[in-house]
């Protein structure tokens, strides 16, 4: 059985008069240890899809089943559970806690959940360990978003969802935390799904979806996935 | 890690978050302050009242015999009672102080309290018991001689004890306008130890006692009465040496009968004392004047009442800045949360329960309001509760003065942190029902809409920078509405505050040229005759003036829960000594008038026309007067009439004082004892109402405190809130003085507004105020032009002060940053 079933989802916005279909009939499954890459213009329904597995909303209609758990049929508790035992979330804008240090920010997920990884252990294995005690207002974009991953694998969750994780970074700092990202999907044997618009990404990766206008244009698998520093961006 | 981020976070907005901490600290601070000193109070006067085994019941006459005396204590619910007799003693000294002198036989009701030397002993044949104050002031000590003078009679005794009684809380003379320990005190003494047969063979000789009044009220001369029936002849032919003689051989106890005790003072075991009148005038076969409780014994009433409208008043500063805390804390937390929208949104994304969100923010104002709380709780009492306290012994007497604590404080505390912590989860509520997807995103914009000032038909005459702030407030209401209130509050407070001080500057022009239309006030000696005292006033051009105390009622022999306590007061209508109506406008009393005092009349909800009932506290014969006018005084209740219509009621008309414009500083004259001139009386006055100085410095020092509080987070809300709108100004080329006109403008409106509504408002807080302080005053509210002026000027002074701290802000704007956003 899949990680990851997306069956028959559609995600719709406004009322019937004037109805905007997000994800419009779209289906997919996603296994463990695949790193997947999401691709498609603004507007494509890719952040949407990534928010619905990572149960921050919820689709109109169509079943979403991870883990075997129905996360399409959850309440707000049961998904706030969700989120903090099987997802890690990546932003583009890093989104970390500006009056919290960049250990502090990790080691937030001790509140969250019991087994949560050692901060400065997660820290040091993004090569921060030197920076810990900084403020997001005093490290770079690159940095930021290391602490960011750190952050989202400190909870040993099944899956790591980023949406356009690189979107803010210059290229070379991008190449980085890809870079990274991939190590920790083959390492530790994470589902890591992506939602970029840089089409590039797609060499990298196990399955690449593309959207188009809310529904899914092109699903391919990559049975050698190039390495991220082979890639020319 | 989230308390880490409250600290932070706290750091980082630290004066709106000080603010929340100062108002929870200021409404604790100034309730527990207030209410402290009356609970001390309160404990101390109960242990008091315990101690000394205080009487529940006052019943006053002509005069109590053993057997009315066991009549009463034999009724139901009556579980003790003692008589006892008080007389009106003059001291030694130049000020010819009085003294009330109390005799007993016993004292095991109202005991007095002993400060200094032995406890009273009502066997005592050689000692008197002086009270504290008194003696304090005319350096009296245990040990010392003192002599009292009544009737021609001279007691000296040594003085055993320095004592103080629950009755004397408040005392002060009849004619002073505050209490003087100097010219006024008490004493007890054995009435065995009394020289009543000197006592009675003056007032045979002066006249004051007839054969016919000795033959009513003792058996004295009945063996008399009967030698002379047998000769054939009358009771008229008895002489005054007759008498005199007939005194010398007489044994005490028949000479105490024409020194009757007038007093029965009594222990019950039921709550309504009053409830008893009706067995006890049984018991009395109706032959009592004047049946009073603990509530209605003016000694004791003044403190309650003053400790009455201290709890009222202590309750008005809590709700003041506790609503002003409420509107800072959901102002400032709204926009912290609009602010922290896309980190509650990473918090629910990585998992974090809504409930733990919720409790983080609502941590803030609760740790900032309990620490403020708890902090005002225990420096309130000690800051506040003392000062009152220091003040309070001015005006009146208890064993001791120390702040105390009531449960009541807690509840206060507990209210605060509840309405601080609520306030912010109602902020919080609404964001954490978005989802996580959503509150991720920016929040979309408002609805862009007219506000309702578009509809104003001028609207397009309008400027920029009008229209600009006008579609402001009507965005933010709620931000707006906190300004308006926070500066009517302040603005009510220092108008209460400097308006204190210009009504009792009124109150002293009121007394002092209006009702008082004299230079000296000369007060007549026991004793002196009607003739003396009429021959004295026509020297002097001056005026008699007689006050007493009275009951009055809407019916005759009305009972005690009908009867009202007051005073009368009877003047010749020379305009030396007047009245004035509720608009402090001089009246002149004629001959058929009898003028009641405004509060008196809403008490017994009388008017012009009606008939009151009123007798002599200490005379039984009720009188019916028809009201003609209502008065107005500042500082007495009752009823006004002339000497013409005074001598209708059948009482005998005793003048108290002299009042005259003459020089009388040379004047030698057995009829007065001592005299006061106007500047010594406005003096005296002036120096009672050093307390109200206190109240005015702490309403005038919260005024600015409220103002400028609440017009700083006003205007770093506003900034916050508008940064990227002031940021596109600077852009386009607006120059940051315009700006910062911009931004005063709109609390200059929201301060001026605040400030018109704040001033009415102030007025009445301030009539309120006075209206609070019992019966006995009935000060007219008076704020002058200037004190509403400089109200104002501090109030709009604040907003301008506040505007100018931002004009740093301005400058340092960082266009770039601010508008740039997230990327």
């Amino acid at each position: 059985m899949s990680l990851i079933e997306f069956k028959d989802v559609v995600k719709t916005y406004g009322n019937k008069d004037n109805l905007q279909y997000a994800v419009n009939h779209v289906d997919f499954t996603i296994e463990k240890g695949e790193f997947v890459v999401i691709l498609g213009q603004s507007g494509a329904g890719k952040s949407t899809v990534l928010n619905i597995l990572g149960g921050m909303d919820q689709p109109t209609s169509g079943s979403v089943l991870i883990n075997n758990q129905l996360i399409s049929s959850m309440n707000d508790k049961q998904l706030s559970n969700y989120r903090a035992t099987t997802v890690g979330f990546i932003f583009q804008f890093y989104n970390l806690l500006p009056s919290l240090t960049a250990l502090e920010n990790v080691a937030l997920t001790k509140d969250i959940v019991k087994n949560a990884f050692d901060a400065k252990e997660m820290i040091a294995s993004v090569g921060l360990l030197e920076h810990k005690d900084k403020f997001p207002s005093q490290m770079s974009g690159g940095e930021q978003q290391r602490v960011s991953i750190a952050r989202a694998l400190s909870k040993n969750p099944d899956i790591i969802l980023g949406d356009e994780p690189t979107g803010a970074l210059d290229s070379q700092t991008g190449v980085m935390v890809l870079e990274l990202l991939r190590n920790m999907c083959k390492e530790r044997n994470k589902t890591v799904i992506i939602v970029t618009h840089n089409a590039d990404f797609a060499q990298c990766a196990d399955k690449v979806i593309r959207m188009k206008n809310g529904k899914i244009k092109e699903l391919t698998i990559n049975d050698n996935p190039a390495p991220v520093r082979e890639v020319e961006w | 890690m989230l308390l880490r981020k409250m600290y932070r976070d706290i750091k980082h907005n630290f004066m709106q978050f000080f603010t929340i901490f100062l108002l929870s600290f200021l409404a604790v601070f100034l309730y527990a302050g207030m209410a402290s000193s009356n609970v001390g109070i309160k404990q101390i006067q109960s242990q008091y009242h315990k101690d000394t085994n205080l009487a529940d019941g006052w019943i006053y006459g002509d005069g109590f015999t053993n057997e009315e005396l066991n009549a009463v204590k034999s009724l139901d619910h009556i579980s003790d009672a003692q008589l006892r007799k008080m007389i009106e003693t003059q001291g030694e000294g130049d000020n010819k102080p009085t003294i009330y002198l109390y005799l007993e036989k016993q004292n095991i009701i109202t005991k007095p309290y002993v400060i200094e030397g032995e406890a009273f002993n009502p066997d005592s044949t050689d000692g008197i018991w002086i009270n504290n104050r008194f003696a304090e002031e005319q350096n009296l000590r245990v040990g010392d001689t003192y002599s009292l003078s009544y009737h021609n009679v001279t007691i000296t005794k040594i003085i055993k004890g320095l004592i103080m009684t629950p009755e004397y809380e408040y005392y002060q003379e009849k004619t002073a306008l505050e209490p003087d320990f100097s010219k006024l005190g008490y004493a007890y003494m054995n009435l065995n130890a009394f020289p009543v047969r000197e006592y009675v063979e003056s007032l045979v000789t002066s006249g004051d006692i007839t054969v016919q009044d000795i033959l009513d009220q003792t058996s004295a001369l009945d063996d008399v009465v009967a030698q002379l029936e047998a000769n054939n002849m009358t009771t008229s032919d008895i002489t005054k040496d007759m008498i005199i003689d007939k005194i010398a051989s007489m044994p005490e106890d028949k000479l105490f009968d024409l020194l009757p005790m007038t007093e029965m003072i009594i222990k019950t075991d039921v709550s309504d004392v009053l409830a008893l009148e009706d067995k006890i005038a049984g018991a009395l076969n109706n032959d009592y004047a004047v049946f009073l409780d603990r509530n209605s014994q003016p000694g004791i009433k003044q403190l309650n009442d003053e400790i009455a409208q201290h709890d009222q008043f202590s309750f008005v500063f809590p709700v003041v800045f506790l609503t002003i805390a409420l509107l800072t804390i959901m102002t400032t937390m709204n926009r912290m949360i609009l602010e922290q929208r896309i980190q509650i949104g990473t918090m629910k994304a990585m998992g974090v329960k809504k409930r733990k969100i919720l409790l983080h923010y609502c941590s803030y104002s609760f740790f900032l309001s309990t620490v403020g709380a708890i902090l005002g709780l225990c420096t309130g009492p000690f800051s506040i509760g003392n000062a009152l306290n220091y003040f309070m012994p001015t005006m009146y007497t208890l064993p001791k003065w120390k702040s105390g604590y009531s449960s009541t404080f807690y509840l206060i505390v507990l209210m605060t942190v509840i309405v601080c912590t609520g306030a912010t989860y109602l902020s919080c509520r609404k964001i954490l029902k978005i989802n996580p997807a959503d509150t991720l995103r920016p929040a979309p914009p408002k609805n862009g809409k007219k506000c309702a000032f578009e509809h104003l038909p001028f609207w397009g005459k309008l400027s920029f920078s009008n229209q600009y702030n006008l579609r402001d407030i009507s965005r933010s209401k709620l931000r707006a509405f906190m300004c308006l209130f926070g500066t009517m509050c302040g603005m009510m407070l220092m108008v209460s505050g400097l308006g204190c001080m210009n009504t009792l500057d009124n109150v002293d022009e009121w007394m002092f040229e209006k009702l008082q239309n004299y230079q000296s006030e000369m007060i007549l000696k026991d004793g002196t005759s009607l003739s003396d005292a009429e021959q004295l006033s026509k020297t002097l051009s001056g005026e008699l003036v007689m006050t007493d105390g009275i009951e009055v009622a809407v019916e005759e022999n009305a009972n005690a829960t009908k009867k009202v306590t007051a005073s009368i007061t009877v003047t010749e209508g020379k305009g030396l000594y007047n009245i004035t109506d509720i608009n402090q406008k001089v009246m002149s009393l004629n001959d058929g008038d009898v003028a009641i005092t405004r509060k008196l009349a809403e008490k017994l909800d009388v008017s012009v026309g009606d008939t009151v009932y009123w007798h002599l506290y200490d005379k039984e014969k009720w009188v019916a007067s028809k009201v003609t006018m209502i008065n107005r005084n500042p500082q007495a209740t009752g009823i006004t009439m002339t000497r013409s219509e005074y001598d209708k009621s059948g009482y005998s008309y005793q003048p108290l004082i002299c009042v005259t414009n003459e020089n009388v500083s040379n004047i030698q004259n057995d009829a007065f004892a001592v005299t006061y001139d106007r500047i010594d009386m406005q003096a005296s006055f002036d120096n009672s109402m050093k307390s109200m100085n206190f109240i005015v410095a702490l309403l005038v020092t919260f005024a600015i405190i409220i103002t400028v509080l609440v017009l700083y987070n006003s205007g770093i809300l506003s900034f916050n809130e508008r940064v990227k709108e002031l940021a596109t100004l600077k852009v386009l080329g607006f120059q940051s003085g315009t700006i910062r006109r911009l931004l005063f403008k709109q609390n200059l409106w929201l301060s001026m507004i605040g400030a018109m509504i704040g001033a009415p408002l102030g007025k009445m807080m301030l009539q309120y105020m006075f209206d609070s302080n019992g019966d006995a005053m009935d000060y007219l509210a008076v704020i002058s032009v200037q004190s509403y002026l400089i109200s104002a000027i501090v109030v709009i002074g604040c907003s301008a002060a506040v505007s100018l701290l931002f004009s740093g802000k301005l400058k340092k704007l960082d266009m770039v940053e601010v508008l740039k956003g997230l990327e």
